[in-house]
C-alpha cells in the first residue's frame, strides 16, 4: 500500500525528515529542546562520570582481591568508615538537589506558555488526530504551524488516555478524556518533525503518528487561509480527489488493498462488490444488504449497524458528526470510484491537474 | 510430617505448633500477624476512603444530593446492632479467658445473629431503593422495573434516511455532556411533583410499546431508528415530562423523589450511589466474612477446643469483628449524614 | 535455638533423612507445611512463569525485529506484551525472591524452625496457583491488550471479557503476596531465638523484612483498585470512568500507590541477596552492615511517597509534580549508598569468581546503569521527553530484569547447593552468566537510544506508512535489530542455565553443607537441609565473620576452625 503518496496527497509535501546522526536525541528544533539537550547533557555526564568510578572501582578491586587459594585467610578490611560513608551520602544527596532545581526550572519553561500563542486544537481518538485551526481549516495528519512564533496546542480525547509527543521539540502530553490539556512551542527552522501518540490505546497505537510541519511565518496565514477552503477546489467528478485526501483519516484502519486486513475491511474489497449483495452483521445476524452509496454513507456515520462479519464494532461513531455534507459525498464517490483512483496495487494514482473552464 | 503430627509431643498442650516453644509465643505471634493482617484490611478500605474523599471534594453537590435517598434511621439500628453485637463479642473473648466456655458459645452465636440482623437490615435497604430506581451507574437513568430499559424511546424521530449527516448519531456511550444535559432539562412550568413523573413514566413504558409495534410494519428503517431513539431520548425526555406538567400525583415519594426523573438532579449523581454501593457492598462482604468466622469459633467452642488457656482464635475473630464494626462507624456517618 | 525443648529434639528421630526425603509421595509436597518445601513449590511455579513471560517476550522482540508485521499482528502483539508485562511482574518477580528463595531461606538463616503460620504460608501459595490459574484462564479466554497497568478507561472498554479475570487474578496474587509478608514480619519479630539480636541479622532479612512492610501496607491498594476496576467494568460504577463523569487519572494514583511500592518490593530482596553473595563470595566482612540495613528500611519508607512520577505527563498540577521529583531524588540516595557498600566489601577480600559473584558484579554492573538512568526520568523536563518511550522500557529492565531477576538467578545459584543437596556444573555456570550478561545488555542498551530518539513504548510496527516517514523507520531499525538479537542471546544463556541446573540434580556432585564459606546459619546445617532445620542448636553468631569456616579439601566445602583442628 502506497500510503506514503496518500500521505503526499492529503497533505501538501510534507518532504524528508532531517533525523540528524545525533548519539542521544533527534536534533533540537526549539530553543526549549536545547534547554532540555542541556539538561540531559548534565544528567548524562553525571551519570558517566559515577558508573566509571563504580564499574572501574569494582573491576579493580576484582583484579586486586581476587582469590588465588581456597585456603586463603578469609578477607580483613575495613567493615565501616563514618566520613567515607557520610561522603557518599552528602554528595549524592547535594548533586541531586541541583538536578531538581535545574528540572523544575527548565520545566516551569515547559509548562509556561507565552501570551502571544498561535492556538490550534488537537483531537484524539482511536486511532487518528484532528488538527483544528481557528480559521476552520483541518488535517488529521499534519499539524501546521507558523515559524519563530510560539503555538500552543490544546488537546482533548474523544475516548481513551492518548499522548501527544514530537521528540525534535521535546514536548509530551497526556490526553485525558474529560479534560483538556496543552503544550507549546516555537520551531526555529521551517520543516517536517515526527509526532507520535505515546500513550498506549489499543489495535491502532502504533498507527496513530502525525507530522509538524514548521511553515515559514510570512507564508503561513496563506497556508491555513487555502487549507480551510480547500474542498470548495473540489466539484463535480474531481470530487472523488477531494475523498482520496480525506481518506488519509481512515486509512489507520483500512486499506486500500485488495483483501488486506487492517482493523477494517479493505475498501478495494468493498469497491469490488459495489452494487452487488454482501453479508453482514446486523445486532449479531448475518443480513444481506446491498453495497451501494446509502450503505457506505450509513457505514461512516453509523458504522455500529452494519458490521462486517469476523470484524470488529470498533469504527468511532462520531465521523458523521465531524464532517459536512459535502466531504461525505466525496467519501462515498471515492468508495464508489476507488478504481479511477487506485491502480490495481492500491495505490493512488496521481491527482489530475484540474481543468479550468 | 507437619506440625500436626507432633501435636502429641505436647500432650497438654494439642494447639501448639512445633516450632514455637511456648504457647504464650505463639499467642503472641498470632495476634501480631492479625493485627498486620487488619491493617491491610483497613488499607483496603482506605482505597475507597480515598475515591471518597476525592468525588466528595471535586462534587460536593453529588454527596448532598445523594444522601438523601439514604436512610439514616435503618443506618443508625444497623450501628447500633452491630455495636451491640461487637459489645457481646467482646464479651465472649473475656467469657473465653475466663473458661466461662458456655457462656462464651451463647455470646458468639448471639453475636452471629447480630451479623444476621445487620444483614437484613441491609437487604431491606437495598431492595427498597431498587424500588426507587437507585442503582449504580447509568443504571439509574434507566427504568428497571418497566417494560423496557429503554425509557429514552420517548420521542417520535423521522424516520427517513435523508438526513443521516446531523447529529442524530450521536456517540452509542452515555457522555458526560448528556448525562448533565437531562439534570440540566427544566423543571416543567409551575413545578411537577415527582409522583406525577413517576405515573407518567409507566404511561410512557405503555405507549413505548405501541410504538414498537408500529415499527414493526416498516422493518427495513427498525434497526435505524432504534438507535436513534436511544441517542436522542436522553436529551428528549425530560422536556416530554414536562410538557405533561399538570399530571398531579400521590405523594409517596414526595420526600425522595425517584432520582431518575428528578429534575433537580445534579450531574453524575450515580457516582454518589456507585460509591455508597461499593462501599457498602464490600463492608457486607466483611460482614459475611466475619460471621463465617464466628460460626467456625462457634463450632470449635461447641467441640470444646478452647479453654482459659487457649482460646486464641476467639480472640483473634474478635478483633476481626470489631475491625468489621469500626468500619461501618466510619461508613455511616460518612455516606448516611453528611 | 537455645531453647530447644527435649519434646523437639525427640521429633527429629521421627523423621529420619533431610527434608526432600524425610517422607514421600506427591501429597506430602502438595500439602505440605515445611517452609522449605513451599519454597521449592515456589521455585518451579516462577520460573515455569518465567518461562513462560519470557516466551511472550521473545514474541515481542522477533516482532519488532524488523519494520512491517513479521510475525504478528497488532491485536496478538498486544497481548503479547500485557500477558508478558502482567506474568513478570506479578507472577515472577514479586513472589520469586520473598516467595522462592524468602521461604526456603529465611527461617533457617534466622536460626528458626518454620515460618510463623506454615498453614497461611501453605495458603498464600496456593492463592498464587490461583491468581496465577485465573490470568492463564484469561488467555484463554483471548487474552487482554491493556498493558499490565489496565489504565482506564481503555480497560473499562475492552472488549474481551480478560480483565476481569486477570484483575481478580492480581487481586489474589495481591492477598498471596500481603499474607507471604506478614508472615515474614511476624516470623521475623516473634521467632528469632534467643541471642539473634536485630544487627545479627542477616541484610537479606533486614530486605526482606522491608519488603515484607511494603507488601503489607501497599497491596491493599491494589487489591481495591483492582475490586474497583471489577466493579467498574460489570456494574459500571464510573469511577474511573470519563464517559460516565469519574476521572482516569485517579485509577493512575490509585494503581502506582501499590505499583511504585511494587518495585521496592522487587529489587529490594534482590539488593540482599547481593549483600550476602558479595560478602559470602569476597569472605570479607559486609562494609557498613548498618548503613544498608538503615537504608533498606529507608527505600520502604520512602517506596511510598513517590508513585506521583509515573504521572509527570498525565497532567496533575506542576506542583505536585515538582514534589513527586523532589522525593523520587530521596530514593536515590540510599540506594547509592548500597551500591558503595557493595563496592568497598570487595575490597581487601578474598574475591572467588563463582557463578553466584558473577551474577552479583553482573548486578552491580546493571544496577549502575539502571539506578543512574532513573536520574534523567527523576528529572523533571527531561522525564517529559523520556516518559512512555523505550527509554523507560530500558530503564525498568534494567532495574527489574537486570537488577531483581539477575540476583535471583545469582541467589538460586548460591542457594542451589543447599536447596537440592547438588553442585551445578560450575563452567557452565560460569559461561551462562557470561552470555545472560551479555545479551541482556545488547537487548536494553540499544532500547535507551531508541527512546531518546522517540520511538514511544508498546508500538506494534515503526514501517513507513501514514504519519510515520521513511526517515523514522530508519532510524530506529538497527537498535531494534540489535536488541532483538540480544534477547536471542540471554534466551540463549537461560536455556544453558536450566539445562545444566537440571542436569545437576541428574547426576550433580554432592554437595558439601558449606560450598562457599557462609557464615550464617543456613550453612551450618546439612545440605539440604534436616526436616526441622537443625539438628543441633545453632548459636546465633555475627553472620560475616568468616574467620571461623576453613576449606577443606576432602569436604571440597569449608568446615568450621574448631572442627578441622579437632
Amino acid at each position: 500500500m502506497n500510503l506514503t503518496a496518500l500521505l503526499l496527497l492529503a497533505s501538501d509535501q510534507p518532504g524528508p525528515i532531517d533525523n540528524g546522526n545525533d548519539f542521544w536525541f533527534v536534533p533540537a528544533a526549539t530553543d526549549y529542546a536545547d534547554t532540555h539537550d542541556w539538561v540531559y547533557s548534565i544528567v548524562l555526564w553525571l551519570s558517566v562520570f559515577f558508573f566509571i568510578l563504580i564499574v572501574g572501582v569494582m573491576v579493580k578491586f576484582a583484579f586486586d582481591y581476587r582469590r588465588r587459594s581456597n585456603f586463603e585467610a578469609a578477607g580483613q578490611g575495613p567493615t565501616h568508615n563514618l566520613a567515607l560513608e557520610t561522603v557518599w551520602t552528602v554528595v549524592p544527596l547535594l548533586l541531586s538537589a541541583g538536578l531538581f532545581m535545574i528540572g523544575i526550572d527548565t520545566y516551569a519553561d515547559f509548562k509556561t506558555a507565552p501570551a502571544n500563542c498561535y492556538e490550534v486544537d488537537a483531537t484524539a481518538q482511536k486511532w487518528v488526530w484532528q488538527f483544528d485551526h481557528r480559521n476552520g481549516a483541518s488535517d488529521s495528519l499534519v499539524l501546521k504551524v507558523p515559524v519563530g512564533k510560539p503555538t500552543k496546542v490544546t488537546l482533548r480525547s474523544n475516548d481513551v488516555l492518548h499522548s501527544f509527543f514530537i521528540p525534535a521539540f521535546r514536548v509530551k502530553h497526556d490526553v485525558v478524556p474529560g479534560r483538556y490539556g496543552s503544550v507549546w512551542f516555537t520551531p526555529r527552522e521551517p520543516g517536517i518533525y515526527q509526532g507520535y501518540c505515546t500513550e498506549y490505546c489499543g489495535t491502532g497505537h502504533s498507527k496513530m503518528n502525525f507530522y509538524v510541519q514548521a511553515i515559514p511565518a510570512d507564508e503561513f496565514e496563506e497556508v491555513i487561509a487555502q487549507d480551510a477552503r480547500w474542498i470548495d477546489d473540489y466539484s463535480g467528478d474531481r470530487l472523488v480527489w477531494a475523498g482520496a485526501r480525506l481518506f488519509a483519516r481512515c486509512a489507520s484502519c483500512h486499506s486500500l488493498k485488495p483483501g488486506e486486513r487492517m482493523t477494517g475491511p479493505s475498501m478495494w474489497d468493498l469497491h469490488a462488490s459495489w452494487g452487488k449483495t454482501k453479508q453482514v452483521e446486523v445486532d449479531g445476524k448475518i443480513t444481506d444488504v446491498t453495497i451501494d452509496e446509502n450503505y457506505v454513507l450509513e457505514s461512516i456515520v453509523a458504522p455500529w449497524e452494519k458490521i462486517a462479519p469476523t470484524y470488529l464494532n470498533q469504527m468511532p461513531a462520531n465521523f458523521g458528526q465531524q464532517l459536512g455534507a459535502k466531504e461525505l459525498d466525496a467519501l462515498v464517490r471515492f468508495v464508489r470510484q476507488l478504481d479511477d483512483v487506485v491502480d490495481a496495487n492500491g495505490e493512488l494514482r496521481d491527482e489530475p491537474e484540474p481543468t479550468t473552464n | 510430617m507437619s506440625a500436626i503430627d507432633h501435636h502429641d509431643d505436647h500432650a497438654d498442650e494439642p494447639w501448639l505448633q512445633h516450632h514455637w516453644n511456648n504457647s504464650g509465643q505463639q499467642f503472641e505471634a498470632g495476634k501480631l500477624g492479625m493485627w498486620l493482617f487488619l491493617a491491610t484490611e483497613f488499607l483496603l478500605f482506605a482505597g475507597l476512603f480515598c475515591a471518597y474523599a476525592v468525588y466528595r471534594s471535586n462534587h460536593p453537590e453529588l454527596f448532598e444530593y445523594g444522601a438523601k435517598f439514604l436512610d439514616w434511621k435503618l443506618g443508625a439500628t444497623n450501628t447500633a446492632v452491630l455495636i451491640a453485637s461487637s459489645f457481646t463479642m467482646a464479651w465472649a473473648v473475656t467469657a473465653a479467658q475466663r473458661g466461662q466456655i458456655k457462656l462464651m458459645n451463647i455470646l458468639l452465636f448471639i453475636t452471629f445473629f447480630g451479623g444476621v440482623g445487620f444483614l437484613g437490615i441491609k437487604y431491606i435497604e437495598y431492595t427498597s431503593k431498587f424500588k426507587d430506581n437507585i442503582y449504580w451507574g447509568t443504571t439509574l437513568y434507566e427504568e428497571v422495573e418497566g417494560v423496557t430499559h429503554d425509557l429514552t424511546v420517548t420521542e417520535e424521530v423521522a424516520s427517513d434516511d435523508d438526513v443521516m449527516v446531523e447529529t442524530r448519531f450521536d456517540l452509542p456511550a452515555p457522555q458526560p455532556e448528556n448525562l448533565s444535559a437531562v439534570a440540566e432539562a427544566p423543571a416543567g412550568p409551575g413545578g411537577l411533583s415527582a409522583g406525577g413523573l413517576a405515573m407518567l413514566d409507566a404511561e410512557q413504558a405503555e405507549s413505548q410499546a405501541d410504538h414498537h409495534g408500529d415499527h414493526s410494519d416498516h422493518a427495513d428503517h427498525d434497526q435505524h431508528d432504534d438507535h436513534a431513539h436511544g441517542d436522542h431520548g436522553d436529551h428528549g425526555d425530560h422536556g416530554d415530562h414536562a410538557g405533561h406538567a399538570d399530571h398531579g400525583g400521590h405523594d409517596d415519594h414526595a420526600h425522595h423523589p425517584n432520582p431518575r426523573i428528578d429534575p433537580e438532579r445534579p450531574a453524575n449523581a450515580h457516582l454518589y450511589f456507585g460509591i455508597y454501593y461499593t462501599m457498602t457492598g464490600l463492608h457486607g462482604a466483611h460482614v459475611i466474612i466475619g460471621m463465617i468466622v464466628i460460626a467456625w469459633l462457634f463450632l470449635r467452642g461447641v467441640r470444646g477446643d478452647f479453654s482459659a488457656k487457649y482460646f486464641t482464635p476467639v480472640d483473634l475473630g474478635g478483633l476481626y469483628w470489631h475491625v468489621v464494626d469500626l468500619i461501618w462507624i466510619f461508613l455511616f456517618p460518612l455516606l448516611y449524614l453528611v | 535455638m537455645a531453647t530447644i525443648t527435649p519434646a523437639d529434639t525427640h521429633t527429629h528421630d521421627d523423621h529420619h533423612g533431610d527434608y526432600i526425603t524425610c517422607s514421600k509421595g506427591i501429597m506430602s509436597w502438595l500439602i505440605t507445611l515445611d517452609h522449605k518445601r513451599i519454597g521449592v513449590m515456589y521455585v518451579i511455579a516462577t520460573l515455569a512463569s518465567f518461562l513462560l513471560g519470557g516466551l511472550f517476550a521473545l514474541g515481542i522482540r522477533t516482532e519488532l525485529i524488523a519494520p512491517g508485521e513479521t510475525i504478528m499482528d497488532a491485536d496478538t502483539y498486544n497481548r503479547f506484551f500485557t500477558l508478558h508485562g502482567a506474568i513478570m511482574t506479578f507472577l515472577v518477580i514479586i513472589p520469586a525472591i520473598p516467595g522462592a528463595l524468602g521461604n526456603f531461606v529465611l527461617p533457617i538463616m534466622l536460626g528458626a524452625k518454620d515460618v510463623a503460620f506454615p498453614r497461611l504460608n501453605l495458603m498464600s501459595f496456593y492463592l498464587w496457583v490461583l491468581g496465577a490459574g485465573m490470568t492463564v484462564y484469561s488467555m484463554l479466554q483471548g487474552g487482554i491488550d491493556t498493558g499490565w497497568t489496565f489504565y482506564t478507561p481503555y480497560s473499562i472498554e475492552e472488549g474481551r471479557q480478560g480483565v476481569f479475570w486477570v484483575g481478580m487474578g492480581v487481586f489474589i496474587l495481591g492477598f498471596s503476596s500481603i499474607f507471604t509478608g506478614l508472615n515474614f514480619i511476624v516470623t521475623v519479630q516473634r521467632l528469632r531465638p534467643p541471642g539473634m539480636t536485630w544487627f545479627k541479622l542477616p541484610l537479606f532479612l533486614w530486605a526482606i523484612y522491608a519488603t515484607a512492610i511494603i507488601q503489607v501496607l501497599a497491596t491493599p491498594v491494589l487489591g481495591i483498585t483492582m475490586l474497583l476496576l471489577a466493579a467498574e467494568r460489570i456494574m459500571g460504577i464510573g469511577i474511573f470512568d470519563p464517559a460516565l463523569g469519574g476521572d482516569p487519572v485517579l485509577f493512575q494514583h490509585f494503581f502506582w500507590f501499590y505499583s511504585h511500592p511494587a518495585v521496592y518490593i522487587m529489587i529490594l530482596p534482590a539488593m540482599g541477596i547481593i549483600s550476602e553473595l558479595i560478602s559470602v563470595h569476597c569472605r570479607r566482612e559486609i562494609f557498613g552492615y548498618k548503613m544498608i540495613a538503615f537504608s533498606s528500611v529507608a527505600i520502604a519508607f520512602f517506596s511510598f511517597l513517590v508513585w506521583g512520577h509515573h504521572m509527570f505527563t498525565s497532567g496533575q498540577s506542576p506542583l505536585m509534580n515538582a514534589i513527586f521529583s523532589a522525593i523520587t531524588f530521596s530514593v536515590a540516595i540510599p540506594s547509592a549508598v548500597k551500591v558503595f557498600n557493595w563496592i568497598l566489601t570487595m575490597y581487601k577480600g578474598s574475591i572467588s569468581f563463582t557463578t553466584p559473584m558473577l551474577y552479583a558484579l553482573s548486578f552491580l554492573f546493571i544496577f549502575a546503569i539502571g539506578g543512574l538512568t532513573g536520574l534523567p526520568l527523576a528529572v523533571l523536563s527531561t522525564d517529559v521527553q523520556l516518559h512512555d518511550t523505550y527509554f523507560v522500557v530500558a530503564h525498568f529492565h534494567y532495574v527489574m530484569m537486570g537488577s531483581t531477576l539477575i540476583a535471583m538467578i545469582g541467589g538460586l545459584h548460591h542457594w542451589w547447593p543447599k536447596i537440592t543437596g547438588r553442585m551445578y556444573n560450575e563452567r557452565l555456570g560460569q559461561i551462562g552468566a557470561w552470555i545472560v550478561f551479555i545479551g541482556f545488555n545488547l537487548t536494553f542498551f540499544t532500547q535507551f537510544m531508541l527512546g531518546t530518539k522517540g520511538m514511544p513504548r508498546r508500538y506494534h510496527d515503526y514501517q513507513t506508512g501514514l504519519g510515520w516517514s521513511a526517515e523514522t523507520t530508519e532510524l530506529f531499525h538497527t537498535y531494534h535489530f540489535i536488541s532483538t538479537i540480544g534477547s536471542y542471546v540471554m534466551a540463549v544463556g537461560f536455556f544453558l542455565t536450566a539445562f545444566y541446573l537440571l542436569q545437576s540434580l541428574v547426576n550433580g556432585r554432592k554437595a558439601p553443607a558449606n560450598p562457599w564459606g557462609g557464615a550464617s546459619l543456613e550453612w551450618e546445617c546439612s545440605s539440604p537441609p534436616p526436616h526441622h532445620n537443625f539438628d543441633e542448636t545453632p548459636t546465633p553468631e555475627y553472620c560475616y565473620n568468616f574467620d571461623h569456616w576453613v576449606w577443606n579439601e576432602e569436604e571440597q566445602g569449608y568446615v568450621r576452625r574448631d572442627a578441622a583442628t579437632s
